[in-house]
């Protein structure tokens, strides 16, 4: 049976493919645009912006022009080469259209940009000549960063002021519930370099014109030949049937070759000026420089969180191709944050139960003598007869009472702050009715207040004697928060039964 | 800190985790170690004690003696129970306000700092209680005491209650402005 992978098979999915061009090339027969000899052809080179923005005054051609083998030095102020523009164009809403010149003038906007070309009768004489080529350029402030261009002042384009040709959202589906329902959310920024494809084989072109027919002819390395044609057809004003776009081998693309470069278009004017055919074929390093650059300083935010998860089961949460990078959950874990409200009353009262506990260690001397003047001045209230003894041991147990209630703020708080925080979060995670959450916040923020009432007991103790003290902090303090805690712990635990068995039921 | 915040509770990072987990840890085993070894421990300090006569104010006279002795054990035995105790408390502490923080505090350097002043502060400072223990046979009451403020209560202490200010302060002013 001819399965996938069989030779025999009819499908081309998962069925060899055979390589029919391996001979050809391996044995050195291949044919690329380096090896496209044409009679009386020229050779270019490019002088290239050695500024990311610049206003260039001008291009002194002179010295280039007088070097024997040279045939022609264009800049970007050729009348010929000025009114021709490269335009890319687009449909989506809000894109900012803009120009691109053959050769920059009178602005550079970018470190490698064609600023003159060299025409001579071989490759050697054209580099030499470009050498030659004096370019006084005035720099300009220059944008480098893809974040900090936005809205900076180093404009590249003046249709674009804020340095942004596009502008786009792209959403699907409720990411917002989704990472509130994730277990973990992480949040970075991420900076990619700069980056750009190097094929093996550079850009390159040979163009002829036939001024007989009207006809040009570009050979050229590209992925996109009927994309070129269309848009030299565009700039040039020539019919699409006057141009013919012929692809030989290519060295390779990596996606760089599936665009139309101003170089391709000054090569086809070149040729149509001079009357003869020109050819170029870049150097690595102008390649390297000039070539397209992709996601340069490109800064991503996003926020990755893990998909909802089966019980108890390790997986992988979401991965980001982008990043390379994946999260891995152990196990889903989704404790819901109580309101900000009830974790601050909780955070407070620990705050407050550390502090009340440095207190009683820092100024116990300054607490007693607070204590004792003031079972002093309220005698009657404590009993005191007058007696030193007697009246000795009434103070010293009134001032027990006093540092006893401090110590139980202390220790209150210290073990109720965290229960309020544990407390609100099961019922934030385990109670699916909003309002029965919202009184158990309530319930729970009332109850971790309870530890003040030791603090008022420690405080009415002294005004009121011990007796009157207890019954003033279990009467308005005690009693009420602290029943406020138990009836919300025993409310969480039935509401939680009741929303296991309804989740049960669902 | 910003607007954003998180539905659900960020869990804090490891060590965080850990040392509020080995704290509860230390805490049960000192309190199981109370009961369990009370006699030997009492025994212990008393001998200790014994040895340092100057220290404790121990006369030659057994009645006199034993009444300082005694005294002086309660305080010890006083310090390793309020280790058991803080150390049990601290690391809840630590698991609820290091929760917190990790996951309402936005900017990264506060929220490093507080996590560590938290962790550090909470984890150190019941630690305090044992050292104080230690430290009363051979030292005294009061001396030891002294001691077991400046090396452990006051810094590690002071670190808890900073951060938890700190913290509350931040909730706070969150609260206002979201008012």
């Amino acid at each position: 049976m001819a399965g996938a992978g069989d030779p025999r098979s009819s499908s081309v999915f998962g069925a060899r493919v055979r390589r029919k061009e391996d001979a050809r090339l391996l044995s050195g027969h291949g044919r690329y645009v380096s090896d496209v000899e044409l009679p009386r052809m020229l050779h270019v080179a490019f002088v290239r912006s050695v500024h990311a923005h610049a206003r260039i005054r001008r291009v002194d051609a002179a010295a280039a022009a007088a070097l024997s083998g040279v045939v022609s030095v264009v800049a970007g102020d050729d009348p010929e080469f000025a009114r021709h523009r490269l335009r890319a164009c687009s449909a989506l809403p809000g894109y900012v259209e803009t120009e691109q010149p053959i050769l920059a003038w009178p602005t550079a906007r970018y470190c490698g940009e064609a600023v003159a070309a060299v025409a001579a009768v071989d490759r050697y004489v054209a580099e030499d000549g470009a050498v030659l080529v004096g370019v006084d350029a005035e720099p300009l402030p220059a944008a480098v960063d893809a974040l900090e261009a936005r809205g900076s002042g180093a404009t590249v384009h003046d249709g674009a002021p804020g340095n942004v040709l596009l502008s786009r959202r792209f959403e699907h589906g409720d990411v917002d519930g989704a990472l509130s329902d994730s277990a973990v959310v992480i949040e970075r920024a991420f900076r990619t370099n700069r980056q750009t494809a190097a094929p093996l084989e550079g850009r390159g072109g040979v163009a002829e014109w036939n001024a007989a027919e009207d006809k040009l002819t570009l050979w050229s390395g590209t992925q996109v030949p009927h994309l070129a044609r269309h848009g030299l057809a565009e700039i040039l004003g020539l019919p699409q049937n006057r141009i013919r776009i012929v692809a030989p081998d290519v060295g390779g693309a990596v996606g760089v070759k599936g665009v139309l470069y101003p170089e391709d278009v000054a090569l086809c004017l070149l040729a149509m000026r001079l009357g003869r055919a020109v050819k170029w074929v870049e150097q690595r390093r102008a390649g390297a420089v000039r070539l397209r650059a992709e996601r340069p300083a490109v800064v991503w935010r996003p926020r990755v969180g893990p998909v909802r998860l089966r019980p108890g089961r390790d997986a992988a949460v979401a991965s980001l191709t982008l990043l390379r990078r994946v999260e891995y959950a152990r196990r889903e874990l989704r404790m819901r944050r109580p309101p900000l409200a009830v974790v601050f009353v909780g955070l407070l009262i620990i705050a407050l139960g550390e502090t009340a506990g440095a207190v009683m260690s820092q100024l116990r001397p300054q607490i007693v003598r607070y204590a004792q003047s003031r079972v002093a001045a309220n005698a009657q209230a404590h009993g005191l007869a007058g007696s030193a003894e007697y009246d000795s041991e009434i103070t010293a147990r009134a001032v027990y009472s006093a540092e006893a209630g401090l110590s139980f703020f202390h220790t209150h708080a210290q073990g109720l702050g965290p229960l309020v925080i544990f407390a609100s979060t099961v019922a934030a995670t385990a109670v699916p009715w909003r309002r029965a959450r919202g009184a158990l916040y309530a319930l729970f923020a009332l109850g971790a207040l309870f530890p003040l009432g030791y603090l008022a007991y420690a405080l009415a103790a002294l005004e009121w004697g011990r007796d009157a003290g207890i019954e003033a902090a279990e009467s308005y303090i005690l009693t009420p928060l602290g029943s406020a805690a138990i009836v919300g712990l025993v409310a969480l635990g039935a509401l939680m039964v009741m929303g296991a068995r309804r989740g049960r039921a669902a | 800190m910003t607007g954003g915040a998180p539905e659900v509770w960020r869990v804090p990072p490891l060590p965080a985790l850990l040392a509020a987990i080995l704290l509860i840890a230390c805490a049960e085993v000192g309190g199981a170690s109370m009961v369990k070894f009370k006699l030997e421990l009492t025994r212990w300090a008393r001998s200790v004690m014994l040895a340092r006569p100057a220290v404790h104010g121990l006369v030659g006279v057994r009645d006199v003696d034993e009444q300082a002795i005694d005294e002086t054990l309660v305080k010890f035995d006083a310090a390793l129970r309020l280790f058991h105790l803080h150390a049990e408390g601290m690391g809840l502490v630590i698991i609820a306000t290091t929760m917190t923080a990790a996951t309402l505090v936005r900017s990264d350097g506060a929220r490093r700092a507080l996590i560590a002043l938290l962790t550090v502060g909470g984890a150190g400072y019941p630690f305090g209680y044992l050292l104080w223990s230690a430290l009363i046979p051979y030292y005294g009451i009061q001396t030891g005491k002294t001691l077991a403020e400046w090396l452990v209560w006051i810094p590690f202490g002071g670190a808890t209650i900073v951060a938890a200010w700190w913290l509350a302060a931040l909730l706070g002013a969150r609260l206002v402005r979201r008012a």
